[in-house]
């Protein structure tokens, strides 16, 4: 099979966009394939995300029209009045059997938008009519973990710096910090590392990194002085869960520098139930997407009993090190 | 299993002989010819013949079997680029429909000892760039410009094949047979050329496709509680249900006797109400 990013395909409206040139050069082998509109190839029926995951091409694009999204239900708006998200890149490097991006997307080829100017035009609008905007910069994707090729993370710091009245949370699995670590730590600007039980991560969160690297670089940035959140969400109900949360936990403990941590967020497996059933469609080899669900209105998450079970029991673990009002429950 | 489309004989021929296919009887039009799991298929010029033949050779097969299938398109085209040389081959990553200004994206996958690719422009009739030639639909420069192979079929045939197979199994390549110089190619051209492509594809072409394969718990599994669940009435929600269980249990423990219910409670299941009993305790049972 091809390696990832064998192909990448470009819209004709952007083949001569100087960031589409600077992207292109970091795949000096890569095939380019003229495209008019991403969506011909991105939004193709019949697609095998499957398949695509294993060899997934790149799609250089436009973005134009909604650069601003109101947030998930799904997730924490942190009692934020105008909770938004953004989509500069749609699709993930990574490959975790729980991602609902496989059930959202008819692809998974990573489609990365190259007017980012846009997107900071139609930010400054919003902030200007609404005096305020929390936003999830990594939402469909992960963002600081494409940062080598695709420098998003640092336009949209150095941006952040320019408009005090934004507030940016910065999603990642990643352990690229070092991309970023030459900024200035903005108050404004949470980082939020997703973390899970080294078990987890080396069976279900295809890809990522293992969880002592990532709680070096997030005891780096603390140290550094940025915000950080800690995300442990979706807690899975694997075999032994219990044992690996609570370990986790202890190692957070021992090993993180907690007192500089904005809070932790917790929070079980959840999903929109259509985006479920493509999942089980498109990955029937993994156990953790066909647990016997409970359905309410559209949503399918883990039975009242059994989310209680798994938010005390991570909260407990937690608060040995951690002080009540620092644990945050993003979905109950 | 893999199917392997041609729009003339003289294009097939190598690969029939090396195949050692042998027609097939059936009440089509098109010539198919097979070996094993192995088939070829003849649909004539042009992009409705194409489409035709697509069709008409899915419908001799199962859909688990289609599913399976690698399924190609090679043939000659012409180029409008003077850079090609006569003979060369490519894959094709994208596909345009002159007629229909329709872009088609073939993904590309597999890996290939071939690896040049381009794209192709599908026309409705053959395309010359020279004037004087009535055989031929002249084109100027200018409408040229961009075109790198042109052909009569795979536009057709993408289209179809998409239709009654995975798009990831599908694959189109041409050799390039002249500069739209505006005369045929002779049918011996065409097959020494496509004889001297085919050593190198042949082993691609016959290898398996890499992300196929059986899936244990539809193959083993089901089958059992299929057996087990026939005079239980269950409806098809609940099968489906206890279908997503079988596979929760098989994930957790794969070396694991599949856990059923005692055959001879199934007697004592008078009601709907002692059947959903019977049922949930077993899905239960299921998610250890």
């Amino acid at each position: 099979m091809f390696k990832s990013f064998s192909h990448i395909y470009i819209e004709d409206g952007i083949r001569d966009h100087w960031r589409t040139k600077e992207i292109l050069k970091r795949f000096p082998n890569a095939i380019p394939i003229p495209i008019r509109h991403y969506k011909d190839s991105f939004n193709r029926n019949s697609q095998n995300f499957r398949v695509q995951k294993e060899t997934p091409k790149l799609i250089l694009a436009e973005k134009k029209e909604h650069f601003l999204y109101p947030g998930s239900d799904f997730s924490p708006n942190f009692s934020h009045p105008h909770f938004y998200y953004n989509t500069i890149a749609l699709n993930c490097i990574y490959d975790c059997e729980y991602c609902y991006l496989q059930g959202m997307f008819p692809s998974a080829n990573l489609v990365l938008f190259v007017n980012w100017e846009d997107f900071f035009d139609a930010t400054k609008e919003f902030i200007e009519k609404n005096q305020s905007l929390y936003l999830a910069l990594s939402y469909d994707t992960d963002l600081l973990a494409l940062e080598s090729f695709f420098p998003a993370t640092k336009a949209w710091l150095e941006f952040a710096a320019t408009e005090p009245r934004l507030s940016l949370e910065i999603r990642t699995k990643s352990t690229n910090y070092s991309q970023i670590a030459k900024f200035s730590p903005n108050p404004n600007v949470i980082l939020a590392w997703t973390i899970s039980p080294q078990a987890i991560i080396e069976t279900i969160e295809h890809g990522t990194p293992p969880l002592h690297t990532r709680i070096k670089v997030i005891n780096q940035a603390i140290q550094d002085g940025w915000k950080v959140r800690i995300c442990i969400d979706p807690i899975l109900r694997v075999p032994n869960w219990k044992t690996h949360y609570q370990s986790l936990a202890d190692t957070l403990g021992k090993e993180l520098k907690i007192d500089g941590l904005v809070d932790i967020s917790i929070g079980g497996f959840r999903m929109n139930i259509d985006f479920l059933k493509r999942m089980m469609d498109v990955r029937k080899d993994s156990s953790i997407l066909f647990h016997a669900f409970e359905k309410k209105d559209k949503i399918v998450s883990y039975s009242n009993l059994e989310t209680e079970e798994i938010l005390e029991l991570m909260s407990s673990a937690l608060h040995q090190y951690v002080s009540p009002s620092e644990i945050k429950v993003s979905y109950t | 299993m893999s199917a392997l489309f041609f729009a003339v004989l003289s294009e097939a021929k190598p690969w029939i002989t090396k195949l050692q296919a042998k027609p097939i009887s059936h009440l089509g039009k098109f010539r198919i010819f097979q070996k094993e799991d192995h088939y070829i298929i003849i649909s004539g010029t042009g992009k409705l013949s194409a489409a035709l033949a697509v069709s008409e050779f899915a419908h001799i097969l199962p859909k688990p079997d289609r599913n399976q299938m690698k399924i190609w398109n090679l043939g000659i085209a012409g180029s409008n680029n003077n850079e090609l040389s006569l003979g060369d081959f490519f894959w094709i990553h994208k596909i345009t429909d002159a007629a229909t200004k329709r872009d088609f994206y073939p993904d590309r996958i597999e890996k290939s000892k071939f690896t040049k690719e381009t794209t192709l422009t599908t026309f409705d009739r053959p395309i010359t760039k020279n004037e004087n030639s009535d055989r031929f639909l002249f084109l100027p420069q200018e409408e040229l410009k961009g075109i790198q192979l042109i052909d009569m079929e795979g536009s057709g045939f993408f289209e179809a094949a998409s239709l009654y197979f995975p798009l990831e199994n599908i694959s189109l390549g041409k050799l390039v047979s002249d500069h739209l110089e505006g005369t045929f190619c002779k049918a011996e051209t065409v097959e020494s050329m496509m004889a001297e492509k085919m050593e190198g594809l042949f082993d691609e072409w016959t290898s398996p496709l890499p992300w196929t394969g059986i899936d244990s718990i539809e193959t083993f599994d089901w089958p059992l509680v299929e057996a087990f669940i026939q005079n239980l009435r269950l409806t098809e929600t609940m099968k489906h249900d206890l279908k997503k269980s079988i596979r929760f249990f098989r994930l957790r423990n794969p070396n694991t006797i599949l856990p059923f219910p005692e055959e001879s409670l199934k007697i004592h299941l008078k009601s709907k109400s002692d059947l959903k009993e019977f049922f949930e305790q077993w899905r239960e049972s299921l998610h250890v």
